[in-house]
């Protein structure tokens, strides 16, 4: 499957601690024909404990559930979460991304913004979104809007008045609950995306289902996540009748193929998946054996479900059974981290949160070896291990230290000085790590 | 600008309890953020004050922040200066190498303890004492003038003065 997606840089404001904008670059700065990441799809984000290194993770989270889930303003748990994530003094989250798309050697830059802050209510709702484009393939092209909302409003949309009127029809009400590229998508007018229809109606729809790829080609991976329901997009985008030719048979492909890689620790599977799903089960058996040798396999408990099997996941070990529910801390997370490599090994963007937990340093050298050498897809971890920037340094952007207070430091070479030795010491920019052993003296002991 | 304060201290790094004073003055008179880099060396003894180990630390420290400038700052026991001819050229000594190589001069008279406790206190006891201090916040019961002294007298230091010239009080 070709790598159709790029996540260019992401900023993000106003999620717990982050007050100050936060901007990850995950490319240089310009785009040219010359495009290769391969360098630069690895990023590691060291901070001090509470600096705002989940914050980020979360905001992409935010950000992915806003476009995806349309109910997630409306749910009161979401609410609630909001409430207490968005940073409490600002009470506003914002959130950008630029992505490139790109189909042999057409590039597409896509930009895309949301804000979210209180209404009269007391509640959170989006006030603003907007979705630009260019030409990714000479550096000086400028952005064109697709579409921009402000409090509710559609302000600018690039539609023939008919279609505009459709659009601001079925979205009157909603854009303050629900993201427009949800809607979009969620009200697309049946075969008005063929070849010969309405040609600006067909270009926004394309640059929407780009979109939307893109932000189901994001894997995050939190502590406490939330699995997505992403099977009536998919059936929507499926009903619309879209020329497989007119947005590339490919992006198509890549939007159905993302089913199978979403979870081999979900515990429902579509009966139609089972395949795949035992197949992936496959793969995560030799994928743990690497860590546990002693593994003979990993067998499918399955019960039937309507449409769906309930699965539950028994490792083999030969002489006994366990469940995967009983395994070691370190063998569920590694369960848990399986989808995310996978997706990072192919063309997935992929955040994890705290990847270094309850993994032993040598495992996770090797494993972030293998993804900067031999992956296809970007990755992006925080952690607290500084081993991995002995490999990591050998890349380019790949090394970002996080200060309390929300400064982004990117590491750049200085002559023999390691990075992990600099930060250890306190020798990085805004990251003094003035703690000393003596601060305990009179917390602990008689 | 970002600032490295490298405090130079004489106890060795198992019985560090002058870190604990010389700490607590700086949390409760200064106000510290990320452009302000604190780190201790342990010269394990008065003596050591231009040992080829602690210069070469000195020297690894300063060259390794890139980020600004760098202050050395030794913190010394003035010790029975005023009875011991021995002990008062020690503390010339250590006061000119310190004017000739740009660092800084911290005394305490006769030594952190008297400053800090109000009395001298044994080597063994000398953690656990440190301990208590910080525990019961003795910090906050010491008057301000004890560490603002420009003369040598019994109970006082200067630290106050030398770290004003560096941090911003709160």
């Amino acid at each position: 499957m070709q790598n159709m997606f790029y996540l260019l840089n992401l900023t993000v404001s106003g999620v717990k601690n982050l007050k100050k904008e936060v901007r990850l670059d995950f490319y240089k700065k310009t785009i040219d024909k010359n495009f290769d990441p391969q360098k630069y799809r690895l990023k590691a984000i060291y901070g001090e404990n509470g600096s705002g290194k989940s914050a980020i993770v979360t905001a992409v989270k935010i950000f992915q559930d806003l476009i995806l889930n349309d109910n997630y303003l409306s749910e009161s748990k979401n609410q609630s979460f909001l409430e207490e994530i968005i940073n409490k003094e600002t009470k506003e989250f914002k959130f950008n991304c630029e992505y490139m798309f790109h189909v042999e050697s057409q590039k597409t830059i896509y930009n895309y913004t949301i804000y979210l802050g209180k209404n009269d209510n007391d509640q959170y709702e989006i006030k603003y979104e907007k979705l630009i484009q260019k030409n990714g393939n000479y550096p000086n092209n400028n952005y064109k809007t697709i579409f921009e909302c402000r409090n509710g409003e559609i302000e600018n949309i690039e539609l023939e008045d008919a279609d505009k009127d459709y659009v601001v029809k079925k979205t009157m009400n909603l854009l303050s609950s629900k993201s427009l590229v949800y809607l979009l998508i969620a009200n697309l007018k049946k075969d008005a995306a063929k070849t010969g229809k309405d040609d600006s109606y067909k270009e926004l729809i394309v640059n929407i289902i780009v979109s939307l790829t893109f932000v189901i080609m994001i894997k995050v991976y939190l502590a406490e996540e939330d699995q997505h329901e992403l099977y009536f997009l998919r059936k929507r985008i499926k009903e619309s009748g879209i020329d497989k030719e007119l947005i590339g048979k490919g992006l198509l492909e890549l939007s159905e193929s993302i089913n199978a890689y979403s979870g081999v620790d979900e515990r429902k599977i579509e009966k139609s998946d089972y395949k795949k799903y035992e197949k992936m089960v496959g793969q995560l058996t030799d994928f743990i054996k690497i860590f546990k040798s002693e593994l003979v396999s990993i067998e499918i408990d399955k019960r039937d479900d309507g449409d769906q099997y309930i699965c539950e996941l028994i490792l083999n070990y030969g002489g006994y059974r366990v469940n995967k529910e009983f395994e070691s801390t370190g063998i569920k997370k590694l369960i848990r981290l399986y989808d995310c490599f996978m997706a990072a090994s192919t063309t997935g963007i992929v955040f994890i949160d705290e990847m270094d937990s309850n993994l032993n340093d040598v495992y996770l050298c090797r494993l972030i070896e293998y993804f900067m050498y031999y992956g296809k897809g970007q990755l992006c971890f925080t952690t607290h291990n500084l081993d991995p920037m002995t490999v990591l340094k050998d890349n380019k952007n790949s090394i970002e230290f996080l200060s309390s207070d929300n400064n982004l430091v990117q590491w750049t070479t200085r002559g023999n000085s390691s990075p992990d030795n600099c930060y250890r010491n306190g020798m990085i920019e805004d990251s003094p790590f003035n703690i000393d052993a003596t601060d305990f003296i009179g917390i602990f002991g008689e | 600008m970002a600032l490295q304060m490298i405090f130079c201290l004489e106890a060795n790094k198992q019985s560090a309890s002058d870190y604990v004073y010389i700490r607590d003055t700086i949390n409760r008179f200064y106000k510290l953020n990320n452009k302000i880099k604190i780190a201790p060396i342990y010269m394990n003894g008065k003596s050591n004050y231009n040992s080829t180990k602690v210069a070469r630390e000195i020297k690894r420290m300063t060259k390794d922040y890139i980020m600004g400038e760098t202050v050395v700052l030794y913190c010394i026991d003035t010790d029975a200066y005023e009875s011991n001819a021995e002990q008062a050229k020690e503390l010339d000594v250590i006061s000119s190498y310190c004017h000739n190589n740009g660092c800084e001069l911290i005394w305490f008279c006769h030594d952190i303890e008297e400053v800090y406790v109000g009395n001298k206190v044994p080597n063994n006891q000398k953690v656990k004492i440190a301990n208590g201090f910080r525990r019961s916040k003795g910090i906050e019961n010491i008057l301000e003038d004890r560490l603002l002294s420009d003369g040598k007298r019994k109970g006082y230091s200067n630290i106050l003065i030398v770290l004003d010239k560096y941090l911003g009080r709160k």
